[in-house]
């Protein structure tokens, strides 16, 4: 009880409270957080491989276990075609069935021997946003590319924050020669060509999910030091880090108990609009084809699919994407505004 | 009585460029200033704003903003110790443990953040072999002392919920929780109101009485407060010791000129056209200081041998010492 009432006078909690006031944002980051929740279940939900078969008495779970096809009694080797076998199932009309997923497609599988057109192939009731030009579902890949666009915005942002507030904090904690230092190579740092440099990597090395995090962190972490290091001047010269200093408190915990829980407030108003800028980047990388290689389910590389073709006859792989994309990047910069708006001091917005 | 901590000859310059010329200018922010503190007394420093009252307290802890700022030479005395050979872990235990220091800034002196129990405990955590919990007891039973009521309950609150009186006492309460010897309070008071003002200077003498304080050194420009609540007094200008003595003594014959300019200028003062009287010209930058005695160009009372030389500080009567040619050796009794 009386836990409860501290909590309800903490900083934190008022400015909770403030970014709740905020409806869009308050609804874009319920949104966000339940279907980023969800695109963790795709496989369960959007999958070729069914939840449950029952063959022979016996029950198989393919989502969770490779079963080779002769398990089934039909082809010889790799996977049976579940969708085939559930229609045989029927035919045969005994016990056995297949239970599918709500929808049978999976994210990489291609659909080829199914097709019975060259892909890729528009909208159909079958596909819901037709194939691509390896005849993949569109459907399929667009969900699990959001789960990799978040996924990879959350990360890349999240570990060159980190490091860049961990570097933001030395600096204008130490001032002096280590700032000096530390400012100059985060200059040189971020004068590096961007764009070039990943081109460029990535042509060498084929970069997979987590090297590619791994790169843009590297590349990323300068812009939030800047801000975190203004802060953290600005916090030290405070008394209460006077008064905590006199006491006999050690730096370190000064640096991570006052002045880095009082310096927050650029992170956190930074993080969401860094994601979106993180999402943007991997999906122009995709679309040059320095991002994220086949066939890992991606945003860029379909609208890479749709302009590559001279005239605009693959306009589902151009705009489901896109749609796809700008949806995701709107909730979150509407998360960014709430966030803004609750770290602001002022009570109220001048312009309301 | 015992000395509890001596200063020995601390001189602490900052050093600056001039803005014209480009060169360095040495700032003698404290000069050659010598104090003992004795134990169980409040010493009271006064002077007015640059007078160097902080630096000589900042010095002490070794706050003073390097490398603007040194202590150049000088020693302190801590119980027998000089503590200026201290540095980093050493310097930590006597930080807060033996020495504290409370500041003027009664609205930022607290993390907006973090509780109140965060932040007391933190000290004796910091300094105490104790349990978090009961470092939060100890807090709470520190709370109720410095006279915040429901003690129990409110050290859950933040520090905004608090008024600036009440946060001058929890910053007291988190100077004593590790229990040191001797409390630096420095303007402690100067940003309350005249009641508020009042409460925690009595609070401050009933901690004196009650706990294992020992002694303070109350840092302020108030003579009035000085001479209701200290034991002893230094006034200083331009970062020298101008006279020291009991309270008493000072407040019924002050001897230097500077301190009397101090007493009349009072409020409760008044010369016969009924007006406070003010002592004439301003506090002397620290770059332009005069040759000879350093109040001579504000003083009314010079010879021509003040604009020449610097007076010693002499005992002109026991325990009360003197920097003015108006005094000589010679004088005494």
């Amino acid at each position: 009880m009386m836990k409860q009432q501290s909590n309800i006078n903490s900083l934190f909690h008022k400015r909770w409270l403030k970014f709740r006031l905020h409806k869009r944002g308050y609804y874009s980051l319920y949104i966000t957080v339940i279907l980023y929740a969800l695109s963790f279940f795709l496989p369960l939900l959007v999958n070729k491989d069914p939840l449950l078969v029952r063959y022979d008495g016996n029950y198989y779970f393919p989502v969770f276990k490779y079963y080779s096809a002769t398990t089934f009694n039909v082809g010889s080797n790799g996977e049976a075609n579940y969708r085939k076998l559930k229609q045989s199932f029927k035919v045969k009309n005994n016990d056995d069935f297949v239970l599918m997923p709500f929808y049978p497609y999976g994210p990489t599988e291609n659909l080829l021997d199914e097709l019975n057109i060259i892909p890729p192939t528009k909208p159909s009731a079958v596909n819901w946003f037709g194939t691509d030009d390896r005849g993949r579902d569109v459907f399929a890949r667009v969900l699990y590319g959001f789960n990799v666009s978040v996924s990879f915005g959350l990360l890349v942002t999240f570990f060159s924050f980190l490091l860049g507030t961990i570097a933001g904090a030395l600096s204008g904690f130490y001032g002096g020669k280590t700032d000096m230092f530390f400012q100059r190579a985060v200059e040189v740092w971020a004068a590096l060509p961007f764009l070039y440099l990943i081109i460029i990597l990535s042509s060498i090395i084929t970069p997979g999910f987590s090297l590619l995090t791994f790169i843009l962190v590297l590349l990323n972490w300068v812009g939030i030091t800047l801000y975190v290091r203004g802060e953290v001047l600005r916090e030290k010269s405070k008394e209460y880090v006077f008064a905590s200093y006199v006491s006999g408190s050690s730096k370190f915990r000064i640096i991570t108990k006052h002045i880095l829980p009082n310096s927050i407030s650029p992170i956190v108003t930074f993080a969401p609009f860094a994601v979106v800028g993180n999402i943007a980047l991997l999906v122009s990388l995709d679309f040059l084809g320095f991002g994220l290689q086949p066939p890992t389910a991606s945003w860029g590389q379909l609208i890479q699919q749709g302009m590559s073709y001279p005239t605009l006859d693959r306009w589902w792989l151009i705009i489901i994407p896109l749609v796809f994309q700008f949806a995701t990047l709107i909730l979150i910069v509407f998360i960014g505004e709430g966030f803004r708006d609750a770290f602001d001091s002022k009570q109220y917005s001048r312009l309301k | 009585m015992k000395k509890i901590l001596q200063i020995l000859n601390l001189k602490t310059y900052f050093f600056t460029a001039d803005e014209k010329s480009n060169k360095e200018i040495v700032l003698k922010a404290v000069d050659d200033v010598s104090l003992d503190v004795y134990e169980d007394e409040i010493l009271g420093i006064v002077g007015e704003s640059g007078s160097g009252k902080t630096v000589t307290a900042q010095s002490i802890m070794q706050l003073i903003p390097e490398p603007s700022g040194k202590i150049v030479s000088g020693e302190i005395f801590y119980k027998g110790e000089d503590i200026l050979k201290r540095h980093g872990e050493e310097l930590r235990k006597i930080r807060g443990k033996e020495i504290a220091y409370i500041f003027q800034e009664t609205y930022s002196s607290l993390n907006p953040v973090l509780t109140i129990e965060e932040q007391i405990c933190e000290v004796i955590t910091t300094h105490l072999d104790k349990s978090y919990e009961e470092a939060a007891e100890i807090s709470a039973g520190l709370l109720e002392s410095m006279g915040i009521k429901d003690a129990a309950d409110r050290i859950k609150d933040y520090p905004h919920q608090f008024s600036g009186g009440m946060r001058q006492r929890i910053a007291l309460a988190m100077a004593l929780a590790a229990k040191p010897a001797l409390l630096i309070a420095d303007e402690p008071t100067t940003m309350l109101d005249v009641t508020i003002q009042k409460q925690i200077l009595d609070l401050f003498l009933s901690i004196k009485k009650n706990k294992t304080l020992t002694s303070v050194i109350f840092i302020t420009h108030n003579l009035g407060l000085v001479s209701k609540y200290c034991d002893r007094v230094a006034v200083m200008y331009a970062g020298k010791i101008q006279e020291i003595s009991a309270v008493e003594e000072l407040i019924k014959s002050p001897l230097h000129p500077y301190t009397k300019g101090l007493l009349y200028a009072s409020a409760f003062v008044k010369d016969k056209d009924n007006k406070v009287y003010t002592i004439p010209g301003n506090t002397p930058s620290l770059k332009e200081l005069p040759q000879g005695c350093k109040f001579c160009n504000r003083c009314t009372e010079t010879t021509d041998n003040c604009f020449i030389d610097e007076p010693p500080l002499i005992e002109i009567k026991p325990n009360h010492f003197v920097r003015c040619h108006l005094y000589r050796e010679d004088d005494i009794k």
